[in-house]
């Protein structure tokens, strides 16, 4: 027995150092939605990696004169955010981007007509601001400032959205004063920032963890000792749980190293499972090893054939759930293996379960009932949404809405992505005459290779020239800035590719992408434009939805697949039809109490629910198939109703979440499970 | 008044003279008088100099600072306004009756630069701490940063009755000293 002991502390000693800092956690499983194939998918990630919404928080305040002002810039610093300027003379368009904007007619009549002394003054004017030489050299970079021809003069303006951006990671601690400073000020403050969503899933998971670790490990430990008066199989169950979660984080990090948080909550759960395995492995004496083969059988069996399933999913956080969960799996039972004697010696409270027994007719009349109640009378609707998928507040979802029709008014709300088979300035050409693409896009201004050759020209006269004159004027007033005239002897056009890459750096946006071979110009428009060639929504709701849609039309594939596998396995353990028309008698009928909860709550069925409902099956399956295989023999019926309570439990105490995933999940398989836990004690059929 | 009795006043107000002409300069005098300044209205000289100016540049100043805004007026030789409402910085240019440039909040270069100024007038203190080492000497209120910033130094003088006189500003780019001619505060 020692070494046996010592053998287990090495292993799990081993993997523990292994694990330890291995892992770094995502907190918003959007994020788990990424790395889709397809053209729309690849767009999407380029269009997505050069977002302006990348790192930054936007704010806009009420008025300048606000107070608030003042009180949050310490928070702004304290979470490691900087003002990020939209208009930076530093971050403007270069000069050699410039060119491919100017109107060649504009700039000569700009050059014909400019007052040098007029400008001069302006110079001097400024040099007497404190602070301002340092500004004048930068804007002596351009000294005649004909970037004012392209994009205007700059004029007042009221209630700016204020940008922030961080160069760090984020630190959620240091978010938080932030964040609640902003949600206690939200009528006066709007704001929005992916780090915010990412925060609120966070702290709500965080939330959620605790609540599940509190009152799923102390409660289940009650149901424990109330059906098995015996301290030694708590041990056992707190032993192996630690176990199960190094184990399962072991096998989880020879595939992933990050790790998304959902899932170290869904681990709480693990005490449930780790109870079942507990409780059909006690008590069996050796006489009872070969019928206990195919209890055990039964409940190990289906709940891997339910995990191996989900592994083959699209999902990247149902993966690694599946990956933990048998990983968790593996480790319990071989402390169970391990500790067989031990666990014969142990005995479960005596109790009558009374039971209905059920003949052939009456079977078939219950499994059409339940048919009927699945597939007529509730019609459920199958849909994810994204708010289903992650946690967000009221007050968030008011700022986004806001965020997003400010967005509209300047026609930037919704963008598309469309191929350039031409080049892309024809391409923007082609979608102005059809009414589509929104003025705010970069190439509105674009000049072609021809006008810009004539600006080049025209400015390559006529400059230098003007600079000198400048420069001297300047020089009479007693100011000698350094003017620079030198750039326009190196311009050349530029075409429409480098002009949007030379853009980018100050509108934070990528205008085009490859897929392959292919060029695609991207564009903003009012809704999605009917044109003769694919049109590809690169709004971020929309992607992660029909990515979500396709994650649970793969997962009811899949479920179908785990069912049909499931059924095979237990044909192969229990031989009768008739046996396996009552084994799967209570799985139907979680599923028509799961189709009248839904359709009464007008809940659509997210790919959530599916993967909560392959866990009925395993569990469902797991309770009737023990009962039969064990001849509805009250001493294992008392051990499935201690599984099937503590399963209860555990997912139901999940369902008190707040995050959407877990709340879904626990929701689902808590009551799939009990009403399949009620069906297989209170039926029977008989077993011979 | 008998004569003993005269020349007894004027020991005792002569004595006092020279008793508040040495003073030496603390924060409770300071905050005595500029506590909680929410009015400043002044007029200076100001005079400019940098690697760019070939000679220094003079020029006329008025600020004001009134509702949380300070509008800066340079009259002399030409007109320049500078007008900072907390978040906006816009620079007035009289002559073309446009804009010369908006630097939104957080111009790395201005924004610190005109906190500090608007601190600087409201003789906010407490504020200035925060950035600034702050040492009282004489007649003079010396800042020197506690981080390296675009200001390198700023000296304040004042007269025997704590009367703003002289603003001394050293920036990396340039030196900016403003003569007080006329100053007006309101608490």
């Amino acid at each position: 027995m020692k070494w046996k002991i010592l053998a287990l502390i090495f292993l799990n000693a081993l993997l523990s150092l292994w694990i330890f800092n291995r892992f770094a956690t995502e907190d918003d499983i959007i994020a788990s939605l990424t790395g889709q194939q397809g053209t729309r998918h690849t767009l999407f990630q380029k269009f997505q990696d050069q977002s302006v919404f990348n790192n930054r928080i936007f704010i806009k305040f009420s008025s300048n004169e606000s107070p608030l002002r003042a009180e949050i810039n310490p928070l702004l610093a304290q979470a490691g955010y900087e003002p990020e300027n939209a208009f930076d003379p530093q971050k403007m368009l270069p000069m050699e981007g410039l060119i491919a904007v100017l109107d060649p007619t504009n700039l000569q009549n700009f050059l014909r007509q400019i007052n040098i002394s007029e400008l001069s003054d302006s110079y001097a004017n400024l040099l007497q601001l404190p602070g301002s030489s340092e500004y004048a050299q930068m804007l002596a970079a351009e000294p005649l400032q004909i970037s004012k021809l392209a994009f205007g003069e700059s004029g007042p303006q009221t209630q700016p959205i204020k940008i922030f951006s961080r160069k760090a990671a984020v630190n959620f601690d240091k978010l938080a004063p932030l964040y609640d400073f902003l949600v206690a000020h939200h009528k006066d403050i709007g704001f929005i920032g992916a780090d915010f969503f990412a925060y609120e899933n966070y702290k709500s998971i965080k939330s959620d963890i605790q609540l599940c670790m509190w009152l799923s490990i102390p409660l289940n430990l009650l149901l424990f000792v109330f059906f098995c008066p015996n301290w030694i199989l708590l041990g056992f169950l707190l032993v192996g749980t630690a176990m199960s979660y190094i184990f399962g984080l072991g096998l989880l990090g020879l595939f992933y190293t990050n790790i998304f948080s959902v899932v170290f909550a869904f681990t709480s759960t693990f005490i449930g499972f780790n109870n079942e395995y507990l409780v059909h492995f006690s008590g069996i004496s050796p006489a009872e090893r070969r019928r206990s083969f195919l209890t055990l059988g039964s409940a190990i069996g289906t709940t891997l054939i339910g995990f191996i399933v989900v592994l083959f999913g699209h999902s990247v956080v149902l993966k690694q759930i599946a990956i933990v969960s048998i990983g968790g799996m593996v480790g319990f039972v071989t402390l169970m293996l391990v500790f067989q004697d031990r666990l014969s010696q142990i005995s479960f409270r005596n109790m009558y379960i009374p039971s209905l027994k059920l003949r052939a007719p009456s079977l078939l009349v219950a499994w059409s009932l339940c048919l009927l109640v699945v597939f007529v009378f509730t019609k459920v609707s199958f849909q994810t949404d994204l708010h289903a998928f992650r946690f967000q507040s009221d007050v968030l979802t008011q700022q986004q809405t806001q965020f997003e029709a400010e967005l509209k008014k300047i026609g930037l709300a919704k963008y598309f992505a469309v191929e350039s088979d031409v080049s892309l300035n024809q391409t923007y050409d082609w979608l102005r005459s059809q009414s589509i693409a929104s003025e705010s896009h970069p190439l509105h201004k674009f000049q072609n290779q021809t006008q810009q050759s004539l600006s080049i020209q025209h400015l390559k006269e006529q400059y230098p020239a003007l600079v000198v004159e400048l420069q001297n004027d300047l020089i009479k007033r007693g100011i000698n800035l350094n003017l620079n005239a030198d750039w326009v002897q190196s311009l050349e056009p530029v075409s429409a590719e480098s002009y949007l890459d030379l853009a980018k750096q100050f509108t934070h946006h990528a205008w085009h992408a490859k897929d392959g071979e292919k060029t695609f110009l991207f564009f903003a428009a009012d809704g999605p434009p009917q044109l003769e060639k694919p049109v590809f929504d690169m709004n971020a709701k929309n992607y992660y939805e029909t990515a979500l849609n396709g994650i649970q039309s793969n997962l009811q594939m899949l479920l179908a697949i785990g069912v049909a596998f499931m059924f095979l396995y237990l044909m192969f353990l229990h031989k009768r039809l008739l046996k396996l028309g009552y084994i799967f008698l209570p799985l139907a009928l979680a599923s028509a109490t799961l189709s009248i909860y839904f359709h009464h709550n007008h809940i659509a069925v997210n790919f959530i629910h599916v993967a909560g409902f392959i866990l009925v099956i395993a569990l469902a399956l797991d309770y009737s198939s023990i009962s039969l295989a064990s001849d509805y023999n009250d001493k294992d019926r008392v051990k499935v109703l201690l599984t099937g309570l503590s399963a209860v439990l555990s997912f139901g105490i999940l369902g008190f979440a707040r995050h959407p995933v877990l709340h879904d999940l626990g929701i689902t398989v808590a009551l799939g499970s009990g009403v399949a836990l009620l069906a297989s004690l209170g039926l029977k059929v008989e077993s011979k | 008044m008998a004569l003993g009795s005269k020349f007894l006043l004027i020991i005792i107000l002569s004595s006092l003279s020279s008793f508040s002409y040495g003073i030496t300069l603390t924060p409770e005098l300071l905050e005595k008088k500029y506590r909680n300044i929410t009015f400043f209205d002044g007029s200076f000289e100001q005079t400019k100099t940098s690697p760019i100016f070939i000679r220094p540049l003079t020029s006329q100043v008025r600020i004001i600072y009134q509702n949380k805004v300070m509008e800066w007026f340079s009259s002399d030789p030409k007109r320049a306004d500078l007008r900072f409402a907390d978040g906006q910085i816009l620079l007035y240019d009289a002559k073309t009756k446009s804009y010369l440039a908006k630097l939104p909040q957080g111009q790395s270069q201005a924004t610190p630069l005109i906190r500090t100024f608007q601190a600087l007038l409201t003789f906010d203190l407490k504020k200035l701490g925060d950035f600034f080492n702050i040492v009282y000497q004489d007649d003079a209120l010396t800042l020197t940063p506690k981080t390296p910033m675009k200001i390198t130094n700023i000296s304040l003088r004042f007269d025997k009755l704590q009367n703003l006189t002289q603003l001394d500003l050293d920036l990396e780019s340039e030196k900016v000293s403003m003569r007080v001619i006329k100053l007006q505060t309101r608490s």
